[in-house]
């Protein structure tokens, strides 16, 4: 019987994967259909346009990245689809620089403060998940965290602190606890992981989505 | 220090020119000068689009003096270039490479047939983000004189 459950639960994590793949393909393949039908033609006499709509693009999604809550993972998805292969590093940088932001304002500022911060902000739920990250105490954070997630994998692999946050920041309905941002700020926060291993962890973790896009716009013909 | 012997003072002139004149003949036979140049004079006045786009406004190319030129996008600061020409058959294919101080560089490849002009031409320049590396199209026809 726990055996069927478990089955279960792995099937459902794999539809939930694929779906995701599917719909990267689907969104790639109508993003271009929908710049050539409405033949926007990039020019040099556009050059400054270009420059700054990458500038406002980089900004933005850097603080939608490293902000609690907000779809930045998924608004990282949407821009490597729409720039292809070349904006793929570019946003695979900016979610480093965000994650990094986050882990930073976790790790410097007092959870007091960014409670503050995220209320003044409207962010009720992001500041409430933050208070209550704060009362845990330490040893039991990652258990904290891993009761908020949607899949009952986690707990198994709650002593794998480094695997267990990779897989956080991957996890289909990682919004729940706080998307990448979030998940970023309370690793900060909880003080269990060292600014270089957390650096090396989080530039390996976040390389699926960017591989998915590349290997769809790279082989478009035998993915699609 | 060895000085050179007086011989090798006088030969080595004469080496400098050789080299010179096989120089100049080898770089004659691509880049054409007014006197033997087919295309010398000759303007096209058409329409020029993004690869796979429609038109997207009108430019005029210009061959003169060995300069090639595009006057639209001599507007963006790509100023004339040298270009090479290449008969084959009814037909010249040209090529220049056209640079902006601050917009990259234009590749640009056609063939003139007759009356038409017909090119493509790949905007390359290096940004802080990626390569821009867009390519277009041009299709003109022979435009009197200026």
């Amino acid at each position: 019987m726990e055996t069927e459950s478990k089955t279960l639960a792995w099937a459902i994590t794999l539809a939930k994967l694929s779906a995701i793949v599917l719909l990267i393909i689907l969104a790639n393949i109508g993003i271009s259909w929908l710049i050539d039908r409405l033949g926007i033609q990039i020019w040099p006499e556009y050059l400054e346009i270009v420059d700054r709509a990458v500038l406002i693009g980089v900004i933005l999604y850097i603080g939608l990245m490293a902000t609690p809550f907000l779809p930045g993972i998924e608004i990282g998805l949407a821009l490597m689809i729409m720039l292809g292969p070349k904006g793929v590093l570019v946003a695979y940088i900016c979610t480093l620089v965000a994650l990094t932001i986050s882990f930073g304002l976790g790790r410097l500022f007092p959870t007091h403060l960014l409670v503050s911060l995220l209320r003044w902000l409207n962010l009720t739920r992001a500041a409430a998940l933050l208070e209550s990250f704060d009362a845990t105490p330490p040893e039991k954070r990652l258990e904290f965290l891993a009761e908020k997630t949607p899949t009952q994998t986690i707990p198994a692999l709650l002593k794998r602190r480094y695997l267990i946050l990779a897989l956080l920041l991957n996890l289909p309905g990682n919004a729940l606890i706080g998307g990448g941002g979030g998940i970023a700020m309370m690793a900060g926060m909880s003080r269990l992981y060292s600014f270089p291993m957390y650096f090396f962890l989080i530039s390996v973790a976040i390389l699926p989505g960017p591989t998915l896009v590349m290997l769809s716009k790279l082989f478009p013909v035998a993915i699609s | 220090m060895r000085e050179s012997g007086p011989m090798l003072q006088f030969i080595r002139p004469i080496f400098v020119c050789t080299f010179l004149m096989i120089a100049n003949i080898a770089f004659a036979a691509d880049t054409p000068t007014s006197k033997n140049d087919p295309l010398d004079g000759l303007q096209f006045k058409g329409q020029t689009g993004e690869q796979g786009k429609g038109g997207h406004h009108e430019d005029t190319i210009t061959f003169k003096d060995g300069q090639f030129r595009s006057l639209d996008c001599e507007s963006w600061g790509f100023g004339p270039a040298p270009y090479t020409v290449e008969k084959e058959g009814q037909s010249y294919h040209f090529s220049a490479t056209l640079l902006s101080p601050d917009r990259g560089k234009l590749e640009w490849k056609g063939t003139i047939t007759g009356d038409t002009a017909e090119g493509t031409f790949r905007w390359l320049h290096k940004r802080w983000y990626w390569t821009i590396d867009r390519h277009y199209w041009f299709k003109g026809t022979r435009h009197a004189g200026q």
